[in-house]
């Protein structure tokens, strides 16, 4: 077995996350600001295959509703220092198959502090969600941050049980001149399951150290160079840590003032048991624009990823999302979020996975306050069975979602 | 809820009050429909060593198309099409012990996905060509030991025709060959079809249409649904 594993649980996180945010706040009063953005949901759902199920007679079929409130708290001191805790918590129940009942708890934090050539920030997330909504992923229309854009999933969501999620991630900026700078960046994972079939799923922790240089090409051009090192530890007495090494090289280029664009392209070496390695080409492409009424964000990446498989996978992901206000009360939603992914370690619970969901959905600004939302999403997951296991072939399964929320956000500007 | 039912629902949030300003052909859209797909085809395979034969008949479904097109370099465009239906099959499994019927649902998913050119025959007219990758995936699943599961790849030309019947009705029609648009299930074998399609769009609001295609051949299917412009007027 590997090294000793980063033994960090939840209360020295937050006693951590509150230290720091303390230290930083400064200790007069002017030109602080504090804002309170509270958003209360409540919906109804229906999915015609809510385990993702290959089998018929095995599919379930739920419909319930959904309740959810979410608050943001931001706090910002003259654009030095600002602060972001943004609770939620989301309850879905189904009266007919109450087993599948959740409630999931989302914790989001984020703390920046800025000073004259440096930046120093601090993000702490924790989530405990049921295994049925953690280990699927979602098309999500409102993500502005793609780093927030999950890759651990693995499709196991006909297993009962919860998942608890750590994250935290540190990261210092520096300017070295005009043109220039580095950064460092430190992505802490830590992700365990409960109540689950031992075996099924495995207990990890993932961290990964990114050190980047960014220079100034021309007025709208920077050079990216990124190196990466990552380590993943299953919690497990057979499975092996992995340990991995890489380097990426980009750019990112305004195409236009609203059009941006960011490639990097590069390779990273991953470690396997018993002397093994493997080399994979890696890389990103991102292009976000921001017109009047027209807000796209789409991502093609190639990365190395790690889940509750038991080791780490080589992860193909398209993410887009687009949205477009159709008049001064309507607007519309597109989302895909769709990979494709291969196992490299030798031993796995789980297999190769093929993976689509598209998502459309159109928002009625009723008032300034009151929103309604109807979406539907479609999903694909096709799994071929794990490695070793013979007589099985591969399983393909879809699911409709369609649901509608009622949304009171007082405090909420809307984006488009 | 059914699938048919969700789409219905989906739909009926489209019917909303119509200001539209005179539009051009566009070929920058997202798509998603409602779609009745016919498959209408039999096979028969027999196991000699256990003394069975595995008859099914595979007929219609319905299930959700998903398009999309993003216009690009001067009159190029690159589009993708996802079709994936869920078809009924009847089964009929004859063996020493007598016949034994069953009926179950397979998955039919088509994908398609290529760049074309459009030539404009006047503001409101263009015609248009395009190749393809097309894949033809048919997943049935063990029915009595059997594996009747096929698949396969191939390319696609389509050349076809739009024009802006008025400000906000749009008509299209087109002649699409494939090389994987016919199947004999019992040998797993795909051939090559010529499908004919044709296609209306009505934009309800700026920006947003309702649109329906009927595309004939070996796998004919019909489709209705909304179409979302991707470009800003």
């Amino acid at each position: 077995m590997g090294s000793p594993r980063m033994a960090m649980n939840g209360k020295s996180l937050l006693v951590l996350c509150g230290v720091l945010a303390i230290g930083m706040l400064p200790k007069s009063a002017e030109a602080q600001e504090w804002r309170f953005e509270p958003i209360l949901k409540a919906g109804l759902v229906s999915d015609d295959n809510a385990n993702l199920s290959a089998r018929l007679d095995e599919e379930v079929d739920l419909n319930g509703y959904l309740l959810e409130a979410r608050a943001d708290i931001k706090y910002s001191l003259s654009n030095i220092t600002s602060f972001l805790l943004q609770p939620r918590v989301s309850i879905k129940e189904y009266p007919d198959d109450s087993e599948f009942d959740s409630d999931d708890f989302y914790l989001r934090s984020t703390l920046i502090h800025r000073a004259q050539s440096s930046t120093i920030g601090f993000r702490v997330n924790f989530d405990q969600q049921s295994v049925r909504t953690a280990e699927r992923t979602e098309s999500d229309l409102e993500i502005e941050d793609p780093d927030e854009i999950p890759d651990d999933d693995t499709g196991r969501v006909g297993l009962d049980g919860d998942r608890s999620r750590w994250r935290v991630s540190p990261y210092w900026n520096y300017q070295l001149s005009n043109v220039s700078s580095v950064e460092a960046t430190v992505d802490y994972f830590n992700t365990s399951y409960d109540d689950i079939i031992p075996g099924t799923l495995i207990d990890y922790t993932d961290t990964r150290l990114n050190l980047n240089y960014r220079r100034s090409i021309s007025s709208t051009t920077n050079g990216i160079i990124t190196v990466t090192g990552r380590r993943y530890d299953p919690d497990d007495v057979i499975l092996e840590e992995n340990n991995g090494y890489g380097v990426l090289g980009g750019f990112e280029r305004a195409l236009s003032p609203k059009t941006r664009l960011v490639a990097m392209v590069g390779v990273e070496n991953t470690d396997q048991a018993m002397g093994q390695s493997d080399t994979d080409l890696i890389g990103n492409v991102t292009l976000t624009r921001e017109l009047e009424t027209i807000r796209l964000f789409a991502r093609y990446q190639r990365a190395i990823t790690g889940n509750g498989s038991g080791t780490v996978e080589l992860r193909d992901t398209l993410n887009m999302n687009f949205n477009r206000r159709l008049n001064e009360r309507i607007s519309a939603g597109l989302g895909v979020r769709a990979y494709q992914a291969e196992q490299i370690g030798e031993f796995s619970t789980i297999g190769d996975r093929d993976y689509v969901q598209l998502q459309t959905q159109f928002t009625w600004y009723v008032t300034k306050a009151f929103v309604i939302e109807a979406d539907y999403r479609y999903t694909v997951l096709d799994r071929s069975p794990a490695a070793g296991v013979v007589g099985v072939n591969e399983q393909r399964s879809n699911s409709n979602e369609i649901s509608l929320w009622f949304v009171y956000q007082p405090k909420t500007a809307p984006r488009l | 809820m059914s699938r048919s039912a969700s789409l219905f629902a989906a739909l009926l949030l489209m019917v909303v009050s119509s200001s539209a300003l005179a539009q051009d052909i566009r070929y920058s859209w997202f798509e998603i429909s409602y779609v009745v797909q016919d498959v209408d085809k039999d096979a028969s395979r027999t196991d000699v060593l256990i003394g069975q034969t595995a008859d099914i008949s595979a007929q219609d479904g319905d299930g959700v198309k998903f398009r999309g097109s993003l216009g690009t370099w001067q009159n190029f465009f690159a589009f993708v099409d996802f079709n994936s239906s869920d078809i009924d099959v009847d089964a009929l499994v004859t063996n020493s012990q007598g016949q034994f019927s069953a009926g179950d649902e397979f998955d039919f998913t088509a994908i398609r996905g290529g760049v074309g050119y459009r030539w404009p025959l006047s503001p409101k007219t263009d015609v248009y060509g395009a190749l393809s990758f097309d894949s033809t995936d048919l997943d049935f699943g063990i029915i009595a030991n059997e594996n009747f599961d096929t698949d396969d790849n191939g390319i696609g030309a389509v050349a076809g025709f739009r024009t802006m019947f008025s400000d906000k009705v749009e008509l299209r029609a087109n002649v699409r060959y494939t090389s994987v648009g016919d199947v004999d299930l019992t040998t797993g074998e795909f051939d090559s079809d010529t499908l004919i399609g044709i296609g209306f769009g009505y934009e309800l609001i700026r920006g947003l249409s309702i649109t329906g295609d009927f595309e004939s051949g070996e796998f004919s299917s019909f489709n209705i649904g909304f179409r979302l412009d991707l470009d800003e007027d």
